[in-house]
C-alpha cells in the first residue's frame, strides 16, 4: 500500500449528539496529524438521510466507514482512540 | 397528547407504569449494548432511536443555543410566561435591569413583570401603564404585537428606550418576549435635526439679505428682508412667484431676463451652487443691481433652491467711487515729478509710480510682485550708506508720526530728497507709509557750483585789496597764494615767474598745505629738461590759461601720481601777462574733479589780469617815485627863485617909490606932488601885494582879505593928517585870490580909500571908511568901498571921466570881469561885484 494514497472517509452521525459530535472533532484531528492532504470525509446525518443509513446497513451512530483504500471497513464509536484507529487503517506495522 | 381523542380506559394506569418500566429497562440495555460511545441505533427497517443520554445533551444544547444567542443581543431580553412572569432573561437585562424602572430587579427570574410596571405606574414612571397594558393584549392574543418609546434619564444623561413586546409563538398563548433597546442616539440625532431646522428658521427670519426658497412652481418661503428689499408688505406677495416677476425684463448685458434666469438656475442646479449679479425690480419700479447666492438644498426628497440676495447698489457705488478716486490717485501720481512709492502695514507695496521705477532702475516685476522687502533690498543695494538706510526706513516704519525730508546719496553720485510720511485715513487710521524721491542731483550740483564760484569771487575781491595794499612783487605773489588757499578753498597755489637773466621759470611763491608736492612742483621746474613741458611753461609760452580738470587721467600732467596722493584732481595755470608780456604764471590746484570750467576761468582770467595790472602799477608806481622825487626838488628850486623874484620886485617898487617921494619933495607944484603921491601910494600898493606873495607859502593866490587890510592902513598912515581923525572899519572875508586878480582889487581899493580919505572928510570931520569883501553867490564876490563923510559931489558921474582915479578904478573893474556899481548918494558908495578865477588843477598828487 503506499503511503501517498488518498483515504476515503464516510462518517454517520446523529445530528450532534455527543458522541457523534466527538468522532467528527476527532476524524478531523486525525486527518490532520496523520493524513495531511490525502483525505476527504463525508459526514451524513441519519436523521436527515435515515436511506443512506439504511441502504449501507448502518445501525448505530457513530458509524465511519473507511471507503478508500480497499478493502471497506467500519468503526463504530466516538474515535477516542488514534492508536486503534491508525492499526485499522494500516498505517501502524505491529498490533494493539 | 392524544391523537383519536378518545378517552383514556379504566385500566390505563397499570399498563402506563408497566410501559414506563420497560422504557428505562430498554434504554438502560441499548447503553450497556453501545457503551456509550453511540447515539443512535436504528432496526433493520430504518427506524433511528436517539439514546437517552444523547436525547438529553440534544434537549440541553439547544436551550444553551438559543441563550447564548439571546445574551449576544445587544437589546434586554426577557421571556415572560402567559401570567407575566419573567421566565429568563439576556445578559443584557441582567447587566442593565438596575437602571431601568420598567425593568425591575436586575436578575428579576420568577417575578411578576406587570406587577413591576404596575409600582412603576404608581410611583409615576412615565408609560408605565401603557406598557402593562401592552403586555396583556399581546398575552391574551388581542394584539399581536405592542411598542412603545419611553424616557429613562439618569441624572448624568438623557437616555431614551424603545420597548417592544412580541408573542413566544405566534398563535398559541405561550408568554411573549419583552424587548428594550437603547435609542438615544437616534433619539438624539432627531432632536438634533429639530434644533437644525429651528436654527435654520432663526437665521432665515433674522438675516439681513434676502432669503428665498423657490421649488419649481416658484417662490414657496421667503423671511422678512426678502419682503422689505423689494418694498412689499406681505410674504404672500412674493409667495408663487418666479424671480423673472421680480426683474426688468432686460438684463444690464442686455440678456432677456427670463433666458439668463433659466440659465442660472440650470447650472445651479448642476453644480449645487451659484453666485452671480441680478438687476431686480422693486415694487415701486426701481431697479437695483443685486449679489445673488444660489445653494440646492434637499427637504424630504425635493429639490429646493434657495436663493439669498443682497442689494449691491451701494456697494457698487462706493467701488465704482473708489475706483473713480484711484484713477485720479494713479494719474496724479504717474504725473508727479516725483518718484512714489506706497507700503502697507504688511509690508505689501500698496501703490508706485513709472518714476519710481527708473529712479531706481528697478526690473517692473519685481515692483509689481508686490512685497517691499526685495524692493528695499534692491533700492538700499544702490544708496551708498545701505546698513543707514534701511535702519533708516525700519524706524520709520515701527514710528508711525515721524517722516520729514531726507537728502540720500546714490552709490553711482546722484543725490536725492526722500520725503516720507505716514497714511492716516479720515478714521484716523494708519494705513501705511508713503515715500517720495526727486533726483536732486542737478539742483546740487548748482549749489555747488554757486559756491565755488562765491569762494572764487571771495578770493578775488580780496586779492584785489591785496593788489592796493602789496608793496612788492613778492608780497603781492604771497598773499595772492593765500588768499586762494584760504578763501578760494584750493588746496595749492603757486605763483612761478620768468627770471629774465636765467632765462628760467622759478617758484617765487606759493601756499598751501601740502609742502610735500609743493616742493615736487618746484623740483620739476628746476629741471632743465622737464620745465619746458610742464603746463606752467606751456601757458606761458601760449599766453593762454592751461586746464586740467581730471589729473588723474590727462597726459599733460606730468605729476599724476604726486597729485593723486595729494588729492589734486584739478589745476589751472593762467599767465601772468604785462605790457604784452608773459613774466609769469598762477597755478591753482582743487581737489574737486571739473572744477574750472568757464564760468570759474573767466573769474580767475579777471583775476590773472588783475594780479598783473597790480605788477604793472607797482613797476610804473616806482618809476614815478624817481620822477617826483627830481620834480620835488627842481620845484623847491623854483618856490625859492620865485621868492627871490617878489622880494626883489618889492623892493625895486619901493626904490621907485622912494625915487617919486625924493622927486615931489623937489616939486613945489602942489598938483604935480598930489600926482607923484598917488603914484607912489599905487606902487607901494602893489610892492605890499608882492610882500604878501612872498610871505605866504603859496605862490599862486594871496588871501586878499588880510592885503586889503594891509593897505588900507598903509593908506591911512600916508594920508590921514591927524590920527583917529578917520577910522577903518573892515569886514573882510578870507579868500584867496591869485595874483591876476588880487592886483586890480589892490589898485582899486588904493584909488578908492585914498579918494574918500582925500575929499570926503574936509575940516578935520571925523568919519568912518568900511571896506568889506563879501561873497556874493555861488561864484561872485563883492567888494565894496563906502563912507559916512560930506558924500559924493553932485556932479559926479559926469565927472568920472575927468579923474584919472575914478578912471582907474573903472578900467580895473572891467580887468577884473566885474561890474562896478556907485551908489544913489548922498554917502559914497562903491561896489564891485566880479567872478574869482578857478583854482588852477592841482599838479598830480605825489603818491
Amino acid at each position: 500500500m503506499s503511503r501517498r494514497s488518498t483515504f476515503r472517509f464516510r462518517l454517520y452521525v446523529a445530528r450532534d449528539a455527543p458522541n457523534s459530535a466527538q468522532a467528527i472533532s476527532n476524524l478531523g484531528v486525525f486527518c490532520r496529524e496523520y493524513l495531511k492532504d490525502r483525505s476527504a470525509i463525508e459526514v451524513v446525518d441519519v436523521f436527515k438521510a435515515p436511506e443512506r443509513a439504511l441502504l449501507e446497513k448502518v445501525f448505530m451512530t457513530p458509524t465511519l466507514i473507511v471507503l478508500a483504500p480497499l478493502p471497506v471497513r467500519r468503526v463504530v464509536g466516538a474515535l477516542s482512540n488514534a492508536q486503534t484507529l491508525r492499526w485499522v487503517l494500516g498505517l501502524e506495522p505491529t498490533t494493539a | 397528547m392524544s391523537t383519536n381523542g378518545a378517552p383514556p380506559p379504566a385500566t390505563a394506569p397499570e399498563e402506563i407504569s408497566a410501559l414506563i418500566a420497560t422504557l428505562h429497562a430498554t434504554g438502560q440495555r441499548l447503553e450497556e449494548l453501545t457503551g456509550g460511545e453511540v447515539d443512535t441505533v436504528a432496526d433493520r427497517e430504518g427506524r433511528s432511536f436517539l439514546l437517552r443520554h444523547a436525547q438529553e445533551h440534544l434537549r440541553q444544547s439547544e436551550a444553551v443555543r438559543q441563550a447564548a444567542i439571546v445574551d449576544a443581543l445587544p437589546a434586554n431580553v426577557a421571556l415572560l410566561d402567559t401570567g407575566g412572569i419573567v421566565v429568563s432573561v439576556n445578559q443584557a437585562w441582567r447587566t442593565f435591569g438596575a437602571a431601568n424602572g420598567l425593568q425591575g430587579p436586575p436578575d428579576g427570574i420568577g417575578a411578576n413583570y406587570l406587577e413591576i410596571c404596575d409600582r412603576a405606574a404608581a410611583a409615576g414612571v412615565e408609560g408605565a401603564q401603557e406598557v402593562a397594558t401592552g403586555i396583556v393584549a399581546v398575552l391574551t392574543g388581542q394584539a399581536s404585537c405592542f411598542s412603545i418609546e419611553y424616557g429613562c434619564h439618569s441624572p448624568w444623561e438623557e437616555r431614551w428606550f424603545l420597548m417592544s413586546v412580541a408573542p413566544l409563538d405566534q398563535g398559541a398563548r405561550r408568554g411573549v418576549v419583552v424587548m428594550h433597546v437603547n435609542v438615544t442616539e437616534r433619539k438624539r440625532a432627531e432632536h438634533l435635526l429639530i434644533g437644525l431646522e429651528e436654527k435654520y428658521r432663526t437665521v432665515f427670519e433674522s438675516s439681513n439679505d434676502a432669503i428665498m426658497l423657490m421649488d419649481q412652481t416658484g417662490f414657496v418661503d421667503v423671511n422678512a428682508a426678502a419682503v422689505g428689499l423689494f418694498g412689499l408688505s406681505a410674504r404672500t406677495q412674493l409667495i408663487g412667484k418666479h424671480p423673472v416677476d421680480l426683474s426688468p425684463s432686460k438684463q444690464p448685458g442686455g440678456e432677456d431676463s427670463g433666458d439668463l434666469a433659466e440659465e442660472y438656475i440650470g447650472r445651479a442646479s448642476r453644480s449645487g451652487q451659484g453666485r452671480f449679479e441680478w438687476m431686480f425690480r422693486r415694487a415701486d419700479g426701481v431697479d437695483f443691481l443685486a449679489d445673488v447666492l444660489l445653494t440646492i438644498m434637499k427637504v424630504d426628497g425635493k429639490a429646493v433652491l434657495q436663493s439669498t440676495v443682497r442689494d449691491i447698489t451701494h456697494r457698487k457705488r462706493v467701488a465704482d467711487e473708489i475706483a473713480f478716486a484711484n484713477t485720479i490717485l494713479k494719474t496724479q501720481q504717474e504725473t508727479s515729478l516725483d518718484a512714489i512709492l506706497v507700503v502697507g502695514r504688511d509690508e505689501r507695496i500698496l501703490s508706485f509710480n513709472q518714476r519710481f521705477v527708473d529712479l531706481w532702475q528697478l526690473p517692473p516685476d519685481l515692483v509689481k510682485a508686490g512685497l517691499d522687502a526685495p524692493v528695499l533690498q534692491s533700492v538700499a543695494d544702490q544708496v551708498s550708506n545701505p546698513e543707514t538706510f534701511v535702519a533708516r526706513v525700519q524706524y520709520l516704519n515701527d514710528h508711525q508720526e515721524e517722516g520729514g525730508v531726507e537728502e540720500i546719496v546714490l552709490k553711482d553720485g546722484r543725490v536725492l530728497d526722500r520725503y516720507s510720511t505716514a497714511a492716516i485715513g479720515g478714521d484716523q487710521k494708519y494705513y501705511g507709509r508713503v515715500w517720495y524721491f526727486r533726483d536732486i542731483t542737478e539742483r546740487k550740483m548748482a549749489e555747488e557750483k554757486i559756491v565755488h564760484l562765491s569762494r572764487v569771487h571771495a578770493m578775488l575781491s580780496g586779492i584785489s585789496t591785496a593788489i592796493v595794499r602789496a608793496q612788492d612783487r613778492r608780497e603781492l605773489f604771497k598773499e595772492a597764494c593765500e588768499i586762494a588757499v584760504r578763501e578760494g578753498g584750493f588746496c595749492m597755489a603757486l605763483v612761478a615767474a620768468v627770471d629774465p637773466e636765467l632765462q628760467r621759470i622759478v617758484a617765487v611763491a606759493s601756499a598751501g598745505k601740502d609742502e610735500g608736492l609743493l616742493g615736487a612742483v618746484e623740483a620739476l621746474l628746476s629741471s632743465p629738461e622737464l620745465a619746458p613741458t610742464t603746463m606752467i611753461a606751456k601757458a606761458i609760452r601760449q599766453m593762454a590759461p592751461v586746464v586740467s580738470n581730471d589729473s588723474q587721467a590727462d597726459n599733460q600732467v606730468l605729476l599724476r601720481n604726486r597729485y593723486a596722493g595729494s588729492a589734486v584732481r584739478s589745476i589751472a595755470i593762467l599767465p601772468l601777462i604785462v605790457s604784452g608780456e608773459a613774466i609769469g604764471a598762477l597755478a591753482l590746484y582743487s581737489s574737486k574733479v571739473e572744477f574750472f570750467h568757464k564760468r570759474e576761468m573767466d573769474l580767475l582770467t579777471t583775476l590773472a589780469n588783475d594780479i598783473a595790472f597790480g605788477l604793472h602799477a607797482l613797476r610804473t608806481r616806482a618809476e614815478r617815485g624817481r620822477a617826483l622825487e627830481a620834480l620835488r626838488s627842481s620845484l623847491k628850486e623854483k618856490e625859492a627863485l620865485l621868492k627871490e623874484v617878489h622880494h626883489r620886485v618889492k623892493n625895486n617898487m619901493q626904490v621907485i617909490t622912494s625915487l617919486l617921494r625924493l622927486e615931489s619933495s623937489r616939486i613945489d607944484h602942489i598938483t604935480t606932488k598930489t600926482v607923484l603921491k598917488d603914484m607912489q601910494n599905487r606902487i607901494q600898493a602893489m610892492a605890499a601885494l608882492h610882500e604878501a606873495v612872498y610871505r605866504s607859502n603859496d605862490f599862486s593866490r594871496v588871501d586878499l582879505g588880510s592885503y586889503l587890510r594891509q593897505l588900507a592902513n598903509q593908506l591911512g598912515r600916508s594920508l590921514v593928517a591927524v590920527p583917529g581923525q578917520i577910522s577903518f572899519h573892515f569886514d573882510l572875508h578870507s579868500v584867496g585870490l591869485d595874483l591876476d586878480q588880487a592886483v586890480p582889487c589892490g589898485l582899486m581899493v588904493n584909488e578908492l580909500v585914498s579918494n574918500a580919505l582925500k575929499h570926503a572928510f574936509p575940516n578935520g570931520r571925523a568919519g568912518e571908511v568900511r571896506i568889506e569883501l563879501k561873497a556874493k553867490g555861488p561864484d561872485e564876490l563883492q567888494l565894496s568901498v563906502s563912507d559916512n563923510g560930506i558924500g559924493l559931489p553932485e556932479n559926479f558921474v559926469a565927472r568920472r571921466g575927468d579923474s584919472l582915479g575914478l578912471q582907474l578904478v573903472s578900467d580895473l573893474a572891467r580887468q577884473l570881469g566885474g561890474r562896478l556899481h556907485v551908489g544913489p548918494g548922498p554917502q559914497a558908495l562903491f561896489e564891485v561885484t566880479f567872478s574869482p578865477h578857478p583854482r588852477r588843477p592841482e599838479p598830480l598828487p605825489v603818491l
